[in-house]
């Protein structure tokens, strides 16, 4: 996970508390610096994460705190002062030096943003034993969905579980404002408003409650159910100091607070009313909460109004019992790794969706690596939806008694199949067999398939590598690397003993291999000099059993690196050798890796080298990032391809001019993957191109892949990014899948969208390496709402800013690059105006950005997308910049595949200084894991001409270092003086044995090992031509492609004020 | 109005209904395929072949009418045909006159409207080719 030292920033600012800086806190954000007032410094909650990977995941997701911490939290947020104490207590276990440095800025990326669930969930999420109720300013805005929740800590044994039976609800909006904390507001609010701030709205939350659960009277409990009182004990009350000043220990003020309200309730009987509309409109559903809840453990303490019989029995029958949509919570909904919405919520109208013009879209990562998230893999039979064929789900409804089932997709009312039904628990009101079943427990799961979602018998994984040996291919050391890369992958291919593999080497002939094995353990070559009418043998043995023919492979492949290749060809006909291999691997399908030299020529396939430099910066530009419209026979490959389950990974090392964009279409189709490396040399490029090699052979993989997204009525899909295609309107063909393979859908609602929610399920049906059939269901439920508050506040930036992206460059190939380079600035300005246009009323919610353009008001949640905005338009692919249309297209498909995480990073790289002061190297502990120094803001400002900084953008590792740098700093670091130091070949920092050295590598080892592709180095010497290089790597400076970030803030005030 | 003023049996204009009719059929067949693409009874590839198959014989098919109107001096029709003939030759042009199949339901909908107007445009003119042939057949009577 590489967004693990990042600071979360939207965290605490989603759950919209009157606290956010305690919100920070308990967010296990550590550390908070006081504003400059200085303009780019972005929110001040510069943070560092000090938490490993897991911890970190699991503190997000489920808040988890041990009271100690918390108190103290409170504590130090009390001797702070106020909310923006200069320092507050790094709770979080950072090294005090790291406070203490000198420019402190947030990390726009929110890698795990969290917002939904942990505004909504972290207080019910009560299968976490280690769960520990933060105070209570979470803001709940579905009630119901707590309530429901309770039901859960009746299976649970750990004793001091914090439930929320306090079940604070939806405040209304100007409840929840109460005080306002724009970030760079000036006045610091003393401790005292703020608690009284605090403690005034949970009364009325309280209240609220109260009142609801007392609205049904007829369907008011009776019971008082032993499990009830069972976790009215477990129930550990959170800290609630309404009448002391000082933190309570956790315990006492619970119990006070649900007394309180029984006398408020009749007083403010109208508070319910006044409530926002998605609760009215949920307020039929919600009468029946209460007794749902009644049934499970919830009981207020005092039942005012309502006598209690608790000694009654339960009277309800299956019949008047109703059942409840399932609430979707942090176990049952799909987790963000795999599956990520662009809004955490829903708006009913298409109206409302346009009016925000916040773009609605899912970002799926089907094969993600997540080993926190495991997905359960389920050999029972598959349940389906008759009407729609939507795989069961957590969030399906049984009905009488559970003989039936409704659909939460399309609503229809299905009949449970007889082995797979079972009685209903009333207390809980689900079934009684629910732990053994995940797939009625978890958003994600994994079912093994039977043979009628099978065409044929699994494919085996297969590898057919055709590797262009024409000169430069030989010159530039490729084959090389490649033959090297391919022989070290060979132990780690998926698929065991069933792994295929097959090679072919072409120049102007194509160079078949028999890979059976013979005795004498010599390959057969043949040669094939027919390049239009292109012939292969009939036989299997080009594609042969990697296992069974070890020995024969690794002898080919010697023998191909070590051939004699006396003629200089430069003929290189990809067409004839694409076709060949397609005729050897299309009965079996897999993968299909082409290396390749030069631009195609030969009778097939010849493309013909389009003149571009005229038109470069022009309007023009556009055409030679599409593909060539004359030359059609790749787009015919990739379909045949595709058709036959084959997909195509392209790796391209021309020198000159080779037409990335009608070759990328051989991956786009087949979904695919391109590499390019521009003027390939093997010291240079080779160990990049050799690690990317290899771990796309490596990587987790999935073949004869389709996957089809259902989504709930009203909601459709409006278009598709990635590498795909589409067999039917909502069906990818995907060939191949793999882990860093990502598909965006923009989704549109066409329709009114009736019930409180909408459902998303992605199912992908594919061969595992294994040989098994599988089904891989990600479900989301999201909550319809109707105001636009609640829709600003669940955004989540990085999908938001990877839609936008994606957006843009389908705009940027169908118009032109200016066009989209508007196109982003527009979407920005309009999802500000929209937020200010909307929420005027609300505007204490807001965030400001700089102390010069306080006018301009952006939502908690969005307040980093003006800088992703300035840094998108500044980005390799959409800037003014005069790029080479094969390097820019080649950033444009990769970006198309690209997850949130390496979508942000891309535009907003990391930029550490590789120097450390003396005592900071040496208070380096072993013991501790390595911590990445602090990422600086991306301007000139912290660039100096004595430093060395290292910039990373996930594919690439730019390092500057400055021409006044110490000399005995550099010979310390790389091992030579300034002058001797070469830009072109230095690849790694050599081994020495100094502090320099040490940390440096550190870094560099941390950096690598944080993102799943091998990032090459970039050296940029400050004196030389390669310094424009870091400039418009800089991006929050004016460079000649944009303004500054700055200037844009200014911009984008002055056009939300018209 | 020279088309009005030749008498008796116009050849031409039998032609023309004779063509205009096929055109009918032609747009009614590719809304059809459409309708079928959307309701996933076909898949794109498919659609896509038989599309590309008919798509072009239907350019020519109006393109030579077209012009022979001019030939002929049948300048009314002529202007009324016109602007589908510009159109044809716009897209023949930017080569979107063959559908792509990996883009074919970005623009379904599109197509659909472009067919359902080139469907009541030859029915229009197929009308109109009635008129002129039964105007000229009774015009001296």
């Amino acid at each position: 996970m590489s967004g693990n030292r990042r600071a979360y920033p939207t965290d605490p600012t989603n759950t919209l508390s009157y606290n956010s800086v305690q919100h920070q806190q308990q967010m296990g954000q550590p550390q908070i610096v006081p504003n400059t007032g200085q303009f780019g410094q972005l929110p001040p909650n510069q943070q560092q994460n000090t938490q490993l990977p897991q911890q970190q995941q699991q503190q997000q997701g489920y808040n988890q705190f041990s009271p100690n911490q918390q108190q103290q939290q409170q504590m130090s947020n009390q001797q702070g002062g106020g909310l923006q104490p200069p320092v507050i207590g790094t709770t979080g276990g950072i090294d005090q030096s790291a406070t203490s440095a000198v420019t402190k800025r947030v990390y726009p990326v929110d890698a795990n943003n969290e917002t939904f669930l942990t505004s909504q969930f972290n207080q019910m999420n009560l299968n976490q034993q280690q769960y520990q109720q933060p105070p209570q300013t979470q803001q709940q805005p579905y009630p119901q969905q707590q309530q429901y929740y309770q039901t859960t800590p009746v299976q649970q044994l750990s004793p001091p579980i914090t439930t929320t039976t306090t079940t604070t609800t939806t405040l209304p909006p100007q409840q929840q404002q109460v005080s306002p904390q724009p970030i760079q507001s000036n006045l610091a609010n003393p401790l005292v408003n703020n608690t009284q701030n605090l403690y005034s709205p949970v009364q009325q939350h309280q209240t609220q409650t109260m009142h609801q659960t007392q609205t049904p009277p007829v369907t008011q409990p009776t019971t008082f159910s032993p499990q009830g009182q069972q976790t009215q004990t477990q129930t550990q009350p959170q800290p609630q100091p309404q009448t002391q000043p000082q933190p309570q220990p956790q315990g006492q003020g619970q119990g006070y607070q649900q007394f309180i309200p029984t006398i408020q309730n009749q007083q403010n009987g109208a508070q319910g009313q006044i409530q926002q509309q998605p609760q009215l409109q949920g307020q039929g559903y919600q009468q029946f909460t209460p007794q749902y809840n009644n049934y499970s453990n919830y009981q207020p303490p005092i039942q005012t109004n309502q006598p209690i019989q608790s000694n009654q029995p339960m009277v309800t029958t299956p019949s008047s019992f109703i059942p409840e949509a399932p609430l979707p919570t942090a176990e049952n909904l799909c987790p963000k790794q795999y599956m990520r919405m662009s809004m955490n919520v829903v708006p009913n109208l298409p109206s409302t969706l346009s009016k925000v013009h916040i773009p609605l879209g899912v970002v799926i990562n089907p094969l993600a690596d997540a080993p926190n998230e495991p997905i359960p893999l389920i050999n029972s039979n598959i349940v389906r939806c008759r009407s729609c064929r939507a795989y069961i789900n957590p969030f399906v409804i049984f009905t009488d008694g559970g003989a039936r089932w409704k659909c939460n997709i399309c609503q229809f009312l299905n009949d449970t199949p007889a082995d797979y039904v079972s009685p209903i628990n009333l207390t809980t009101g689900k079934r009684f067999d629910i732990d053994q079943r995940p797939e009625l427990q978890r958003g994600c799961v994994e079912f093994v398939a039977t043979s009628e979602y099978a065409v044929r018998a699994p494919q085996p994984p297969c590898y057919f590598f055709i590797i262009d040996v024409c000169y430069e291919s030989i010159v530039s050391g490729m084959l090389n690397c490649a033959i090297q890369a391919i022989r070290q992958s060979l132990d780690n291919l998926p698929g065991e003993s069933r792994t295929r593999f097959g090679i072919m080497t072409f120049d102007d002939q194509l160079h078949l291999f028999n890979l059976k094995a013979s005795p004498s353990l010599r390959p057969q070559m043949y040669v094939v000099t027919e390049m239009d009418n292109v012939f292969v043998p009939p036989f299997d043995d080009f594609l042969v059993n990697l296992k069974d023919n070890r020995e024969l492979i690794d002898n080919t492949l010697n023998i191909i690196q070590n051939m004699e290749r006396k003629t200089q060809k430069v003929e290189s006909c990809l067409g004839s050798a694409f076709k060949a291999a397609y005729q050897i691997t299309q009965r079996v399908g897999g993968k299909i890796m082409i290396f390749q030299s030069y631009i195609p020529r030969g009778p097939i396939g010849k493309l013909p080298m389009r003149e571009y430099q005229s038109s470069i910066g022009t309007k023009k530009e556009v055409k030679f990032l599409q593909p060539n419209g004359d030359v059609e026979t790749y787009k015919e490959f990739a379909l045949a391809c595709s058709q036959h389950h084959i997909s195509v990974d392209t790796f391209m090392f021309a020198t000159d001019y080779t037409d990335v964009a009608s070759l990328g279409q051989l991956s786009q189709i087949t979904g695919g993957e391109v590499h390019y490396y521009p003027q390939f040399v093997a010291n240079r490029d080779g160990r990049a191109f050799m690690n990317d090699l290899s771990h796309s052979l490596t990587r987790t993989t999935a073949w004869e892949a389709v996957m089809r997204v259902r989504n709930s009525r009203g909601l459709n899909t409006t278009a598709y990014h990635g590498n795909y295609f589409l067999k039917s309107s909502d069906l990818l063909a995907l060939p191949t899948v793999d882990s860093d393979k990502t598909f965006t859908l923009q989704l549109g609602i066409t329709d009114n969208i009736p019930g409180k929610y909408a459902a998303l399920q992605s199912a992908l049906l594919y061969t595992h390496s294994c040989g098994e059939r599988r089904v891989r269901v990600f479900t989301v439920s999201l909550p319809v709402v109707q105001n636009y508050h609640d829709l600003f506040k669940h955004a989540d930036i990085s999908v938001v800013v990877n839609l936008i992206s994606k957006m843009a460059i389908d705009k940027a190939l169908s118009s032109s690059l200016p066009d989209a380079r508007e196109a982003i600035a527009n979407k920005c300005a309009e999802i500000l105006i929209a937020y200010k246009t909307t929420l005027s009323s609300n505007a204490s919610s807001s965030v400001t950005l700089s102390t010069q353009a306080p006018k301009l008001l952006l939502p908690e949640t969005l307040k980093h997308l003006p800088l992703y905005v300035v840094s998108m338009v500044k980005n390799i692919i959409f800037s003014s910049k005069a790029t080479s249309p094969d390097v820019r297209s080649f950033h444009m498909q990769r970006m198309k595949t690209l997850d949130t995480n390496l979508c942000l990073n891309f535009f907003y790289p990391y930029f550490y200084s590789l120097l450390q002061n003396p005592q900071q190297l040496q208070q380096q502990d072993e013991t501790q894991p390595f911590q990445l120094p602090i990422s600086h803001k991306l301007s000139a400002d912290e660039l100096s001409r004595s430093g060395c900084y290292m910039i990373v953008n996930g594919f690439t590792i730019y390092i500057f270092v400055g021409e006044a740098i110490d000399p005995q700093v550099h010979q310390d670091i790389f091992g030579c003086d300034y002058q001797s130091l070469d830009q072109l070949t230095f690849q790694d920092f050599p081994v020495l044995e100094n502090p320099h050295s040490v940390y440096v590598r550190k870094v560099l080892h941390q950096v690598r090992s944080s993102f799943p592709r091998y990032q090459g180095i970039y050296l940029i010497k400050g004196n030389t031509q390669r310094r424009s290089e870091i400039q418009s790597l800089l991006v929050e400076d004016r460079t000649p492609e944009g303004s500054s970030y700055y200037e844009f803030i200014l911009q984008l005030q002055s056009r939300v004020l018209q | 109005m020279y088309e009005l003023y030749t008498e008796g049996l116009d050849m031409t204009m039998i032609f023309s209904i004779i063509s205009s009719g096929g055109l009918i059929a032609l747009a009614v067949y590719q809304l059809l395929l459409l309708t079928d693409l959307e309701g996933n009874d076909i898949n794109s590839i498919e659609f896509s072949r038989r599309m590309n198959k008919i798509i072009l014989p239907e350019y020519i098919m109006h393109a030579v009418f077209t012009v022979w109107y001019m030939l002929t001096f049948r300048f009314i029709i002529f202007l009324l045909n016109l602007p589908v003939l510009v159109y044809h030759y716009l897209r023949y042009q930017e080569r979107q006159h063959r559908i792509d199949p990996t883009k074919v339901y970005q623009m379904t909908s599109k197509l659909g409207n472009h067919l359902m107007l080139k469907l009541v445009f030859y029915m229009v003119m197929f009308f109109i080719y009635l008129f002129i042939l039964l105007y000229c057949l009774f015009a001296n009577e």
